[in-house]
Formats: structure tokens, C-alpha cells, sequence
């Protein structure tokens, strides 16, 4: 007889797969933090763009070699749930529910993108071409909402890259799109050998 | 940091904790006064009092609220583009008579605007840090599980909190171990490389961590039951529904104020008018 836990979107996971997407946000969350204690001793800048590049490396890694591992429809917009999820209840704050929903947009784009492809990734450059999807959303969303809760930031960016917020924005997303391509590459292919090791 | 501090059992419910919290917020988000913000984060204050936190805590916290303070205030009147509607109000803040740099000061507007801003993402990360330090994460997770949130994701949660540190620490292991094997991890560049070294085993244990854990929720009967029971069962108690009540009366407050049925908004311009 079928409980209530096996109906519904978990169903299709098994304890495994629940608790491999639980640690490796545990592990983007962790690494994420000393990272970002790191940074402070790059100059402001520079530091923006470093943390662009490490983090969507680290997160885009991490997903699709989660992705990989699992292969089951809902996999990437659940680490990208939960991830937003644990600032929201270790955070309670405006900030973490914006930070909540900017990270449900791209776990929705990526998954929609890989469900209207026929399924997940079976070779690199879909998997790149899903994680890069991520930049795409992200930054405008997230830096969109930045005028609207910190407008002292746009001209703190001008002021700073010298560019106006518009290319600011631009700028983040190319770096991301590249960076995040990159990262879905190489988390694909370290999950295929983790998944033939497992 | 949580791991010392003394987690009350009989502290609020998390639930009413998250609502109070979320009141606060809709109230200061449509407050625009900078005298009623400062009365709002006094407020805040006395109730991280009220908390019983050590002092240790507290004034590690003070700290960094200090200097989030400090650069708030200095990045919002040095790169402000607020367009003040009424007339500018220039305070000088280099005396006149002093050559090349004298006669240069901001617009009192402007530092009002900085002031509001200020003490409004003050009150909203107080009060962010003292549900967040009055309240243990496992009760938080059962908050959620009061809401309705699916058991998966409640253990989910659980077990990715449980992870984080041991994330952080394994990462520092490997880094000290990189270290001990000459490796530099100095600079931008090797930063960036460490990630790639570090990554790697990082993650094959992090896998076996996941293989093991798995086995044990298995072997406890994780998913067996329609409706597993749990250590701790929050009630609402008296004081729960006192600060409901409390929650209400915020919320109320905040849509008064939006509606402007009475103003309270310009205060501390009225202020401003009669000191300058």
C-alpha cells in the first residue's frame, strides 16, 4: 500500500538521492561562507569579479554533478530550493526570501531547459548550456531587485566600475553565462566518473 | 557561534517568532521616519536584552552592527542620488575659510535619507539575528514541519545544517593538508586553483558521508510511516498567542501608516526645519 510520503514530488527519489542533494548544498553553503570570508581581502572591484567566477563555478559544479549522480527530473530546482530555503530558516529576513525566490527562477529555467531537450544531460554541452542558464536570470533578478532595496548601490557600482548599472548587470551575466558553461562541464564529467565509481 | 549560546525551552515558538519577525518588517518597510526608525531599533535592542543572550554574543554582534551601521550611512551619503522634493538644505562640513578643500559639505536631506536608511536595514538585521540566535535550528525545522512542509524537505534541512560545519571543516582539513604538502593556496590565482585540488576529495567524501547517512535513514525506517513522530511537539502558549496579538497590532500599525490615515512621516524633517 502506497503511503502519503511516496506520493507527490519526492516519490521519485530515493533516501540516497535525498541525502546526496541535502549534503551538497550543505557542502555550496560551507564553502560558499569561507569563500566569501576570503574575499574581503581582495580589493572591491576585483573581489566582485572573483566571487562571480568562484561562485558560479562552486554552485554550477555542484548541481550538475548532483544532476548527474541523481538523473531525475526535479533534481536541480530541489538543490536550488533547499539552498534558498536554509538562508530563509537560518536567516529570517527580507533579503533571504528575495534570495529565496532568485534562486527558484534559474532551478525552474534549467529544469524546463533540460525537460524540453528530452531529460538530463547526456553530454557536456547540455549540461554546460543548462548551468549557464542560471547567469541568465540570476544576476538581472537579483541585481534588479538591488535597485529597489539598496538604490545607493547603482551609484556605489558606477561610481566604482566606472560603467552604468545597465552594463554592470550585462557584464555579470556574460561572466556568469562563461563561467557557469564552464562549471556544467566540469560537474557533468565529475559526476559521470562519480556515478561509475558509485 | 550557536553551539554556545543557551537555547531556552521555554523561549516563543518558532512559527510565532517568524510572523512577529515578518510583522516587524512590513511595519518598518512602510515607516520613512527617521526618528520612529531609531525608536524601532532601540526596540529591537531592548529585546535582544529581554533575550538573556551572553554578553559574549551580544557585543560581538554589536560590533558588526556598528560597522554595518558606519557603512551604510557613509556608502548612502556619499553615493546618494536621492532627489530631495522640497528645498536642499547645504551643511557645511569643512569650514569655508579653510583653503582648497573648505566650503564643501553634503545637503541635510540627503544625510536624513542616509540616517532613515541606516537605522531601517539596522532594525531589519537586529531583529533577522535575534530570531536566528534565540532559535535552534532543529526547532525551526519543526516549525516548518508545523507548516505543512513535506517530511523530505524537513529532513533535508536537518541533515544540510548538520552539514555545514563539517563541510567547512573538512574543506580546512584539506586546505592544511594542501599546506603541509607545499601547495600554495596564496594569491587570486592560487585561490583559484585550490578550489580545483580541494574539490575533489571534498567530494568523494562527501559521497560516502551521503552513502553511510542514507543507509541509517533507511535502517531507522525513514519514509515507513504516514506520519513519523518527532522529539519535540510545539504547542502555542500563552505567551505564544500574547505575541500573535502583538503581530497583529504591527501589521495593523502598518497599514495605517501606508494608507496615511495619520502622518507620522515627517517628523524628523520638522525636526530637521528647526535645527537648521
Amino acid at each position: 500500500m502506497e503511503t502519503e510520503q511516496e506520493k507527490g514530488f519526492f516519490k521519485r527519489f530515493a533516501t540516497f538521492d535525498l541525502v546526496v542533494i541535502a549534503i551538497f548544498v550543505g557542502v555550496w553553503y560551507g564553502v560558499q561562507q569561507i569563500w566569501f570570508i576570503g574575499l574581503a581581502a581582495i580589493p572591491a572591484p576585483l573581489s566582485w569579479v572573483v566571487s562571480v567566477i568562484v561562485y558560479e563555478l562552486l554552485a554550477m559544479t555542484l548541481v550538475l554533478l548532483a544532476a548527474t549522480i541523481i538523473r531525475k527530473g526535479g533534481t536541480v530546482f530541489l538543490i536550488f530550493f533547499l539552498h534558498g530555503l536554509l538562508e530563509v530558516v537560518l536567516f529570517p529576513n527580507i533579503f533571504s526570501v528575495i534570495g529565496l525566490a532568485s534562486d527558484i527562477l534559474p532551478g525552474a529555467l534549467i529544469e524546463a531547459f533540460f525537460y524540453i531537450t528530452g531529460g538530463y544531460p547526456n553530454n557536456s554541452l547540455k549540461a554546460g548550456i543548462g548551468a549557464c542558464l542560471r547567469a541568465v536570470v540570476f544576476y538581472p533578478f537579483q541585481l534588479g531587485l538591488l535597485t529597489i532595496t539598496y538604490p545607493e548601490y547603482v551609484a556605489f557600482v558606477e561610481f566604482f566600475f566606472g560603467v552604468p548599472y545597465g552594463v554592470f548587470i550585462v557584464l555579470n551575466v556574460i561572466v556568469g553565462v562563461i563561467f557557469g558553461f564552464v562549471a556544467g562541464i566540469i560537474g557533468y564529467r565529475i559526476g559521470l566518473k562519480v556515478k561509475e565509481a558509485i | 557561534m550557536q553551539n554556545s549560546l543557551n537555547f531556552s525551552s521555554s523561549s516563543l515558538d518558532p512559527r510565532v517568532k517568524l510572523i512577529a519577525s515578518m510583522s516587524f518588517l512590513m511595519l518598518i518597510s512602510t515607516i520613512h521616519d527617521a526618528l520612529i526608525l531609531f525608536i524601532s531599533f532601540i526596540a529591537v535592542l531592548c529585546a535582544w536584552l529581554l533575550a538573556k543572550l551572553p554578553i559574549k554574543t551580544v557585543s560581538y554582534f554589536l560590533k558588526s552592527i556598528a560597522l554595518l551601521f558606519a557603512f551604510m550611512f557613509l556608502s548612502s551619503t556619499v553615493f546618494s542620488r536621492i532627489a530631495p522634493k522640497e528645498r536642499l538644505t547645504f551643511i557645511e562640513v569643512i569650514p569655508a575659510v579653510i583653503p582648497i578643500i573648505g566650503g564643501s559639505g553634503i545637503y541635510a536631506e540627503i544625510l536624513l535619507a542616509s540616517i532613515t536608511f541606516s537605522f531601517r536595514t539596522l532594525s531589519l538585521v537586529s531583529m533577522a539575528l535575534l530570531v536566528s540566535l534565540t532559535t535552534e535550528p532543529s526547532r525551526m525545522v519543526s516549525a516548518l514541519r508545523k507548516l505543512r512542509c513535506p517530511y523530505e524537505l524537513t529532513i533535508m534541512v536537518i541533515i544540510t545544517i548538520r552539514f555545514i560545519p563539517l563541510a567547512i571543516e573538512q574543506w580546512k582539513k584539506l586546505a592544511a593538508v594542501a599546506n603541509v604538502r607545499g601547495i600554495a593556496t596564496s594569491g587570486i590565482i592560487g585561490r583559484i586553483k585550490s578550489i580545483k585540488r580541494l574539490f575533489t576529495p571534498l567530494i568523494i567524501h562527501s559521497i560516502r558521508r551521503s552513502m553511510q547517512l542514507a543507509y541509517s535513514l533507511d535502517a531507522r525506517g525513514f519514509r515507513a510511516t504516514k506520519n513519523p513522530t518527532t522529539m519535540e511537539n510545539l504547542q502555542l502558549g500563552s505567551r505564544d498567542y500574547l505575541m500573535l496579538v502583538f503581530s497583529v497590532l504591527l501589521v495593523a500599525l502598518s497599514i495605517i501608516v501606508l494608507l496615511e490615515v495619520f502622518s507620522i512621516q515627517n517628523i524628523s524633517v520638522e525636526l530637521l526645519k528647526l535645527v537648521v
